[in-house]
């Protein structure tokens, strides 16, 4: 809709002054991660402040960073200690290869069963109630008849799904629901 | 002898095995996230969830496995492990995209003579046995006071890195179980555990894991934010519920997000950050019948275990689940629980006796231990100065220690990785019930409690909120201020 009155025009450029000084006071004071975002300890951080009222944490300069409430020069440490990455699958705690676990008493020790996809593995107990205990485990029964039927896809089980689809997910389905019917 | 055929967990005529199942998590999988971006406690599952794993778990049908557990005394006094006693269990199994588990076994051994040493096996008659691993059962609740120390292990935040190794490691090396002085007898685990973040095949090398530490003591563990990831277009906890047991249906919450469960000498509560904890909500009304019921004369301490933390100084995750603090401290202040386990940030802080947002001696003391070692790294920076609730805090990881001396003292000791076995712990207390040392009168619980429900009723009418709306959040900004304010 045009703009007909002459007072309308006026408002419009006070707003539009006001926009200006707004933006480019939120430029001084170094709001550079958007909307005038506020820093703690060195990093803007949104998380720490999401009340009413001014934000405790110092601003930050335009260079430099703030620690323990004192502006320091030159750029910002790494948040974390650099992580270390998990552990490969291959790692021997992690593979499935029967080096753990260990006993007197046992029929068949892990090592001998490891390759079975009926070996137990991921041994854990749970207190279940008075006097009583869970023990949880897993076997692989799915390993061998998949095998056994060509329809195993090598690499599966990626995040959530991955490539998936679910005619593969659905022939080894059959493929297990023949085996164990045959 | 017979077996008894293993139960499945699914209904062949289960309407909801169709095809449908999992393509949406397909596409959902390239989400980028390592973990869903959902606020604590923002949606409720009922009690008996596990839907999703039902729905997809059919690759299994029909194999003729059993769930047997063989389980005899290993002091002598009783049948030896030539002629044990069995258990038969049931399996369960799920499937997220083409990740198709194994069968995940369950079998309960019991009623068990307790405190004696036990040997067991798992497996199947027919197609083997595990190794024979050993445990000591657990001592009836009540017994604590009389018996010898008890010690449990606390950790958070483990993955599976090679600091979450050192972790485990360093719990291995106190001794599992039997009357070593120190032994650990279980572990309470809060949460985020083995940062699959929707890599299915990571839950299993993180069980493996563990399995030298799980096999031979008690492990409870509680979800964090970790457990929940996509699976059938959903988001969800269904490799956390479908692989953990928990005393869900002893404890009466029904569900694996939020029970409790006793030890000699203490109550342990395991809240859900991620299940719903608002006012109204049936996670609030379990807590406050479940601590009503704890028998303090049996058990007279009563410890918490969450994944999210209410106190905690670093400004990693800061605040981040106030309105959980809001809605159920009264609660613990109420029945006077003496500590609290919290991990979620990647640091080490223990805290004095809090209510309120400040010291208080009627309050429990907290402690963040979410220092287990995962692939994240450290949080290493805290708001500054030190709050005065705040008795220490260091990024390092590490585990704890609480063995509970008696009815009245218990000894917390938090071990960094980097000090070694039997190093001279970085932190160290006695805690001591009774607010410490008979600060706590009758008349301040009374006053304390009043004002903590006044609290959160304000915080509600504040936020515009009722029944069973939704809190986090609420009375974050006047209670972060009070946190300033008091430090």
């Amino acid at each position: 809709m045009p703009v007909t009155r002459p007072h309308a025009w006026v408002w419009l450029g006070v707003a539009a002054a006001v926009a200006c000084v707004l933006a480019a006071g939120g430029l001084a004071r170094g709001d550079v991660a958007g909307g005038g975002a506020r820093v703690a300890n060195g990093r803007p951080d949104w998380g720490g402040w999401r009340g009413v009222g001014p934000n405790p944490a110092p601003l930050l300069p335009l260079s430099g960073w703030v620690h323990d409430g004192q502006a320091r020069p030159g750029p910002a440490p790494p948040l974390r200690r650099p992580p270390s990455p998990p552990l490969p699958e291959s790692h021997p705690a992690l593979a499935r290869t029967g080096t753990r676990g260990g006993g007197a008493g046992a029929v068949g020790t892990q090592a001998s069963v490891a390759a079975s996809p009926h070996a137990p593995e991921q041994v854990m107990l749970s207190l279940e109630g008075p006097g009583a205990v869970t023990v949880s485990w897993v076997t692989h029964p799915q390993v061998s008849v998949c095998v056994k039927s060509g329809k195993r896809e090598e690499g599966g089980g990626g995040r959530g799904g991955g490539r998936s689809t679910s005619r593969g997910l659905y022939a080894r389905a059959r493929a297990l629901a023949r085996a164990a019917s045959g | 002898m017979i077996l008894q055929p293993s139960r499945f967990f699914f209904s062949q005529d289960d309407p909801a095995l169709r095809p449908r199942i999992l393509l949406a998590a397909a596409a959902a999988g390239t989400s980028s996230s390592s973990s869903l971006a959902r606020k604590p406690g923002h949606h409720h599952r009922k009690p008996g969830g596990g839907g999703a794993a039902r729905a997809a778990c059919r690759h299994l049908a029909g194999l003729p496995l059993a769930s047997v557990v063989r389980y005899a005394r290993a002091d002598g006094a009783g049948p030896s492990f030539s002629a044990p006693s069995l258990s038969h269990g049931s399996f369960s199994c799920y499937s997220a995209g083409t990740y198709l588990s194994g069968a995940l076994h369950r079998a309960t051994m019991g009623p068990l003579d307790p405190g004696v040493p036990y040997s067991y096996s798992v497996g199947d008659p027919e197609r083997g046995w595990s190794t024979a691993f050993n445990f000591t059962a657990p001592l009836a609740p009540g017994t604590g006071a009389s018996a010898a120390p008890y010690t449990l292990a606390v950790v958070g935040d483990l993955g599976q890195t090679a600091d979450s190794a050192d972790t485990l490691a360093a719990i291995v090396s106190r001794g599992l179980g039997g009357p070593a002085p120190g032994a650990v007898q279980s572990v309470l685990n809060v949460g985020d555990l083995s940062y699959a973040d929707g890599f299915q095949d990571r839950w299993d090398t993180f069980g493996r894991l563990v399995e030298p530490l799980a096999s031979r003591v008690f492990h409870a563990v509680i979800e964090g934010n970790h457990e929940e990831e996509l699976a059938g277009g959903r988001a969800g906890f269904l490799a956390y519920e479908a692989r953990y047991a928990t005393p869900s249906n002893a404890s009466g919450s029904g569900t694996p997000l939020y029970y409790s469960y006793d030890l000699p000498s203490a109550h342990v509560a395991m809240l859900g950050t991620y299940a719903d904890w608002g006012p109204g909500s049936p996670q609030r009304a379990w807590l406050a019948a479940d601590l009503a019921a704890v028998d303090r004369a049996r058990t007279p301490w009563l410890v918490v275990g969450m994944h999210a933390p209410w106190y905690s100084s670093n400004t990693a995750h800061l605040d981040e689940v106030d309105g959980m603090r809001a809605s159920l401290e009264p609660l613990l202040l109420e029945h006077g629980a003496d500590l609290v386990f919290c991990g979620h940030v990647h640091a080490y802080e223990r805290t004095h006796r809090v209510a309120r947002r400040r010291r208080h001696a009627c309050g429990p003391a907290h402690v963040v231990i979410g220092d287990g070692g995962n692939r994240e790294g450290l949080a290493l920076h805290y708001i500054s100065p030190q709050p005065k609730w705040s008795v220490y805090r260091e990024a390092s990881f590490g585990h704890g220690a609480l063995t509970f001396a008696n009815a009245t003292h218990a000894r917390w000791e938090w071990v960094r990785n980097q000090d070694g076995p039997g190093a001279v712990p970085g932190d160290a207390a006695w805690f001591v019930r009774g607010g410490g040392g008979g600060a706590c009168s009758v008349a301040d619980r009374a006053g304390l409690v009043a004002a903590a429900q006044a609290d959160f009723v304000a915080s509600l009418a504040g936020a515009g909120l009722s029944g069973s709306a939704r809190t986090a959040g609420v009375g974050y900004a006047t209670e972060t201020a009070a946190a300033v304010a008091v430090a």
